[in-house]
């Protein structure tokens, strides 16, 4: 065992060698011991000043008065996989969303279609524009048949609405207003 | 193989020349080790040993003080002049590391946290003693690492850990001195020259176990000697 400590210290051994070597030195009195002088050995070779050689025994006394410390790597593990999930969760629901949202526009692009259907009555009524205040009937019918419009479409359909005697109209009236 | 120029230095705080390596033979330089091959650096047994503090095992983290106790101690001499308030303090550092222990990530190696805690705590202690802290900018973390400076220490050691220190490194030169040279060999060219039992089996032209017996022969021999001045005979309890 004391040669196996002695490659331990050195890093010639594979990694389970030096798992079987730790747990042996963790629990043999005389393996520290050994642990210890092997270092000692190789500061002194090395010229290092060797302030105190011995032991600190009252370091390592303070350290067995201390509760022990316990910090399981599970809950490390533990705490990693639910911010992962939350991550991941956080990440479908975007991806689910933004895809919803897609699909919506998707439908919306595939209406104009349904539009030109409904485009021939549109023509006509905006061909006879109705006097003001009263309702267009055609009008009323393309929005009771196609509820769904995007607003390009629908300035199309509208941009002849506002007629000229509309605005005469409006301007006519405009000074009586005032008085 | 040519005989080495194995110098004794007889001076507690100078060390080991290393050997000159043959052109034929060597002339390696250490390398880093790759991960892949499977061998666990220095760092990732420290790992190793904080994982099992952190699961409980109090034992792995005495390794741990055992292993740095004494460059710690280097480290807080260069802040503190008293030895026995470097004592204090550095007992201090490693308790707050044993506590602190389950915020250790490994993101850096267990010195250089090791190395921040008493850094921060020589600080603390001075500041407590309205003494001058140095500023952080004087000890920078990167360096943690290399740390090996004994220059100020001289200066503060007392006389007894003066001579203590002295007496350790004498009979360290001369248990190595009277090792085969083999054993010589392949223990100052692992621990001076850093290089892998490879590397010193490529010099030493004999297969990877017999380095890591040599080295280990070479070492035993050592701490048979030494031993009794660190108090740690094998049938003392700590």
């Amino acid at each position: 065992m004391t040669q196996d400590i002695s490659s331990l210290m050195d890093g010639e051994l594979e990694a389970h060698e030096a798992g079987r070597v730790v747990q042996a030195c963790c629990a043999s009195e005389d393996q520290k011991r050994t642990w210890y002088v092997y270092h000692v050995i190789g500061d002194a070779i090395r010229g290092q000043a060797l302030r105190r050689a011995e032991m600190p025994e009252r370091i390592l006394a303070a350290l067995r008065e201390q509760p022990t410390v316990l910090a399981p790597r599970r809950r490390v593990v533990e705490a990693s996989i639910t911010r992962i999930a939350l991550a991941a969760a956080a990440s479908v629901v975007t991806v689910g969303v933004v895809g919803w949202l897609g699909l919506q526009g998707g439908q919306l692009r595939t209406a104009p279609p349904a539009i030109a259907k409904a485009a021939g009555p549109v023509t006509n009524v905006a061909a006879n524009v109705p006097a003001p205040g009263v309702p267009a009937a055609g009008t009323m019918e393309v929005s009771s048949n196609q509820p769904v419009l995007n607003v390009q479409d629908y300035l199309t359909v509208h941009r002849q609405m506002p007629s000229p005697e509309f605005y005469r109209q409006v301007s006519n009236q405009a000074p009586a207003t005032a008085r | 193989m040519k005989s080495l120029s194995f110098i004794i230095p007889q001076e507690a705080n100078k060390p080991f020349v290393a050997p000159a390596v043959q052109p034929g033979l060597g002339g390696i330089a250490p390398t880093t080790r790759n991960p892949s091959q499977g061998r666990m650096s220095d760092r990732e047994i420290d790992q190793q040993l904080v994982e099992r503090a952190q699961r409980g095992d109090k034992h792995a983290f005495e390794l741990l003080v055992t292993k740095y106790h004494r460059k710690l101690e280097r480290l807080l001499s260069r802040l503190i002049r008293d030895p026995a308030e470097i004592e204090d303090v550095a007992q201090e550092a490693f308790i707050k590391a044993y506590r602190a222990l389950p915020n250790f990530r490994g993101d850096s190696a267990f010195y250089t946290w090791l190395y921040r805690i008493g850094i921060n705590t020589a600080k603390n202690y001075l500041i407590a003693l309205g003494r001058r802290a140095p500023t952080s900018t004087e000890f920078d973390s990167e360096e943690a690492e290399g740390f090996e400076d004994a220059a100020g220490l001289r200066d503060i050691n007392t006389p007894e850990s003066e001579l203590a220190t002295k007496q350790i490194a004498q009979t360290v030169n001369d248990a190595i001195a009277a090792l085969p040279e083999e054993l010589r060999t392949a223990i100052t060219l692992r621990e001076l020259d850093g290089l892998s039992y490879e590397e010193i089996a490529q010099i030493m032209n004999c297969p990877i176990g017999t380095v890591r017996s040599r080295i280990f022969r070479a070492r035993e021999a050592v701490a048979e000697k030494l031993r009794p001045q660190l108090g740690t005979a094998k049938d003392k309890r700590w």
